[in-house]
């Protein structure tokens, strides 16, 4: 009795063990070679060229020093060349003796010329297709004329490039208005929606005066700095024209959910200092006569964080006033960046068209949605309306020095 | 093997001899070649008599004082009921008379008759703190090794009339006193009577512990679960016969079996019934995770570290990777390992003299886990992993062989399968205890509206009113929180 139950499950268990599907790529971590970013580029032979940041761990048993110590490099940096990215991959596996490891893959750079010329839908395939990389590492384009220059940059007090842009990717989202932070998944959840166009982020490294030496390392300080600003367009997977960092912040406002963004209005002469929030806006379209007519009301909460005006925020006049300034200002930037992605990149990044599919019937979408960026959406009429609030004027009333003894 | 036990245990039905003298010879001829046995004849004003009894089972003081001393007075008129001085019972056939002596009692012969008294003295152990049973909050004592003081203590935990003792003597030469205990009003009767049928067809030389007993009444001598609970302490067991249970007390051991034993009652304490409500579920919340972490901490681990290390945040891999870059084994082998060496400490630790078995675990903690590091053996997670399971696995000691079983079936598992494997472990893990019964009675069935007051939460004692359905059938309410008209009565 006990041996029949026993065989019962003995069975059962290599019938799991054979036929269950499960993940068969047993791996010990001390063979894993970890790529926490990679930048795509592609030769002028039309060789694409995959330079990995690799995560250099020194090999000492000692667990205290988890970090790797000050000296040394904390990363290797490697170029693999190949006409296709899985032969690049093949690549790897003759010129690294540990397995490449993409799971905590942190970045993914493309060069300029890469994201215009050829578009980014071969090496997306590659990435949405393999088991191993997934969708959290963030989408970059570089500006640089030499994409491999980032590599290079100071990185304030991270070690690695990939973390150095996770963290700010992943703690400065909905506080910065001037450019957002774009994963795979975001990326491709907006390439698949209909009526929307994906955007990428943008980097690029910048020469900087300020090369401060830290005090105990050998190295040579840095010369240059990372700098995140501004918007790159897709239409479809190409890239078709960069946002300036006013631009962008069009993009945030209607797009992204902000929480205490720091930002300055223009007040006549001197500016005030405002953290921003948003909510979503309320967007109606409208279709007449084959135009298309789109409704956006945008509401604002604004705190005073610096005020140079003679204005008093305390007052209730005053508020209505500086409420109406900021109104003006946001609607136009909001209405000139609108112009001027509809006038030079034809690309809807605001999702308008899903809006405009949503709430008009859907045979009209299916009928003009092929000629939406190019036609509906580039010759769209678009009313802007802003409400802003001040909500909080600080921690005290007046300016400081205002009625002072 | 003894001759004279033999004997005894095999005798005829023997009548008693008619003079003290043949008497004696009788007797010599069974228990002469002892040399414990004390057997002495002398003479009185009217007849003879002979006094047996076993040398250091008895109080001598009270024989000379009680029994030799009236009979050898000058005005002894041959009325034993005035003679005798302590309470005495005729014992009408040899064996019987054979039985008392090996029993403890002095066995007097005069006219014809047999008297046994009971004049048991014996060294015995004090009534101590049952190591392994400790708490900071409720009764400190635990059992003996005598049975008589046992059932005292049982006695005056539970002054009804409904406690019965019922008395069972098992095992061909060892003759063991065993006691059913239960009371009548509450205990299920199914149990009951199994677990009497039970004992009454074990047929066996001796019983010299309560884990014979229960390898003779368990069902599936290979299942992880004998459905039979364990405690040394007299409160814990009254708890346990109020919730229906019948108990099984063998003389010579303070291990005191209960039937049935459900899987969630392995992991309470005593404790938990007398500490407040929050403190209560603390403990029982904590007792479950330790059970959890016992047993799957090793294999999850391996499995995530060697199957998905995408799960694991990126900081802790690269340490990860630090610590193991220069160990030459793989991860899996470490934890098989470290987990073995852990089990084989707690092992020798146990078995030791305590002062030996204290440096045997520090030695054995030093250079099994420091040493083993620094030299390159195995990488310092392993060594957390292992003795975070090790750490848990001590808060749950009653279900210590369920944990080791486990905790290397899902090591198993997790080293070839991953997280799937862990899965499948969990399957066949919750498949056993769903299937396991525990004398008829299923050891998951804690789980209706009354029985979850007190499983793993435990809600505040008045509010649990009813015994546990499951193993009482009649006689359900314990308390009562409401009067007839559904006011509160407190």
């Amino acid at each position: 009795m006990i041996k029949k139950r026993l065989w019962i499950v003995v069975m059962i268990i290599i019938m799991l063990v054979a036929t269950m599907s499960g993940r068969w790529s047993r791996q010990e971590p001390k063979n894993l070679a970890i790529g926490i970013a990679y930048l795509y580029e592609k030769t002028d032979e039309g060789i694409y060229s995959i330079t990995a940041e690799i995560v250099h761990l020194s090999g000492t048993n000692e667990s205290g020093a988890a970090t790797g110590g000050q000296s040394g490099s904390l990363s290797i940096i490697r170029n693999f060349k190949g006409p296709t990215v899985s032969e690049t991959v093949r690549d790897t596996e003759v010129k690294v003796e540990k397995v490449f490891f993409g799971s905590q893959n942190r970045v993914r750079f493309f060069s300029e010329e890469l994201a215009r010329e050829d578009g980014i839908l071969d090496i997306l395939d590659f990435f949405v297709r393999d088991h191993i990389a997934d969708e959290r590492p963030y989408l970059f384009v570089v500006k640089n004329e030499k994409p491999t220059d980032i590599f290079e940059a100071d990185l304030g007090g991270s070690a690695r490039l990939g973390e150095h842009i996770h963290h700010i990717a992943g703690k400065r989202q909905d506080t910065v208005l001037t450019t957002t932070f774009v994963n795979t998944l975001k990326f491709v959840r907006e390439y698949y929606c209909e009526g929307m166009q994906p955007v990428i982020s943008v980097v690029e490294a910048k020469e900087t005066e300020a090369a401060y030496k830290t005090p105990g390392m050998e190295d040579e300080p840095k010369k240059t700095e990372l700098v995140f600003e501004g918007l790159g367009v897709m239409k479809g997977a190409k890239l078709v024209g960069l946002l300036s960092e006013r631009e962008a912040m069009t993009y945030t406002l209607l797009r992204e959910d902000i929480k205490g963004a720091h930002t300055s209005i223009p007040v006549g002469e001197k500016e005030i200092g405002v953290k921003l929030s948003n909510s979503r806006p309320k967007i109606k379209t409208s279709y007449e006569n084959g135009r298309v007519k789109i409704n956006i009301d945008l509401k604002l909460k604004l705190s005073v964080s610096e005020n140079e005006t003679e204005y008093d925020v305390s007052q209730y006049r005053d508020i209505k006033i500086l409420e109406n300034i900021a109104n003006n200002h946001f609607r136009k930037e909001i209405e000139s960046t609108i112009a001027k992605i509809q006038r030079e990149y034809k690309s809807d990044i605001f999702g308008f068209g899903m809006h405009f599919h949503v709430q008009q019937k859907h045979d009209l979408w299916e009928s003009i949605k092929e000629e939406w960026d190019d036609k509906y959406f580039a010759e769209a009429d678009i009313t802007v309306k802003v409400d802003s609030k001040i909500v909080f004027s600080g921690e005290t009333r007046e300016k400081f020095g205002v009625n002072a003894r | 093997m003894n001759e004279q036990t033999q004997a005894v245990a095999e005798a005829k039905p023997k009548k008693i001899a008619s003079s003290a003298a043949r008497f004696e010879k009788q007797i010599e001829e069974v228990l002469g070649k002892s040399f414990d046995v004390v057997i002495y004849r002398f003479k009185t004003v009217l007849e003879e008599a002979v006094i047996i009894y076993i040398d250091g089972m008895v109080n001598k003081d009270l024989v000379d004082r009680d029994i030799i001393k009236p009979l050898k007075l000058q005005d002894f008129n041959g009325d034993v009921n005035l003679t005798f001085k302590i309470p005495f019972i005729k014992a009408d056939t040899f064996d019987k008379v054979l039985t008392s002596i090996l029993d403890g009692n002095a066995v007097v012969y005069y006219n014809k008759s047999v008297y046994s008294m009971d004049v048991k003295m014996f060294e015995k152990r004090g009534v101590e703190t049952p190591p392994g049973e400790e708490v900071n909050r409720g009764p400190k004592e635990g059992f003996t090794e005598n049975i008589g003081t046992n059932m005292s203590m049982l006695r005056r935990k539970l002054k009804t009339t409904n406690l019965i003792f019922e008395k069972i003597v098992i095992g061909k030469q060892s003759n063991t006193v065993i006691v059913l205990t239960y009371l009548d009003n509450i205990v299920n009767r199914d149990v009951l009577d199994q677990v009497r049928e039970k004992l009454k067809k074990i047929n066996t030389d001796a019983i010299l512990e309560t884990g014979y007993l229960e390898q003779y009444l368990e069902e599936k001598p290979f299942s992880l679960f004998s459905g039979i609970g364990l405690s040394q302490k007299p409160d814990v067991v009254a708890m346990r016969l109020l919730n229906g249970k019948v108990a099984i007390m063998c003389d010579g051991t303070p291990h005191v079996l209960t039937i049935p034993e459900l899987f969630i009652e392995t992991i309470h304490t005593s404790e938990e019934y007398y500490s407040r409500t929050i403190q209560a579920n603390i403990t029982r919340f904590l007792k479950i995770l330790a059970l959890a972490l016992s047993i799957l901490t090793p294999g999850v681990a391996v499995a995530i570290i060697t199957f998905h290390q995408e799960m694991l945040p990126f900081t802790f891999l690269i340490t990860l990777i630090q610590a193991t870059q220069g160990t030459p084994l793989t991860e899996a082998s470490e934890l098989f390992f470290l987990a073995i060496m852990f089990e084989l400490l707690k092992e020798a630790g146990l078995r030791m003299p305590k002062i030996i078995g204290a440096s045997i675990t520090i030695v054995g903690g030093l250079v099994l886990g420091e040493t083993a590091m620094r030299a390159g053996i195995v990488g310092a997670p392993s060594v957390i992993f292992v003795a975070i399971a090790s750490v848990a696995s001590l808060a749950v000691t009653n279900l210590n062989e369920f944990g080791i079983v486990y905790r290397f079936i899902f090591l198993f598992l997790g080293s070839i399968m991953g997280i799937l494997g862990i899965s499948v472990g969990i399957v066949i893990m919750l498949t056993q205890l769903v299937s396991t019964e525990a004398f008829g009675i299923p050891i998951l069935a804690t789980f209706n509206k009354e029985e979850v007051k007190d499983s793993f939460i435990r809600y505040p004692l008045k509010e649990i009113e009813f015994r546990p359905s499951t193993v009482v059938k009649y006689n359900l309410r314990r308390s009562r929180l409401k009067n007839e008209k559904g006011e509160s009565i407190l």
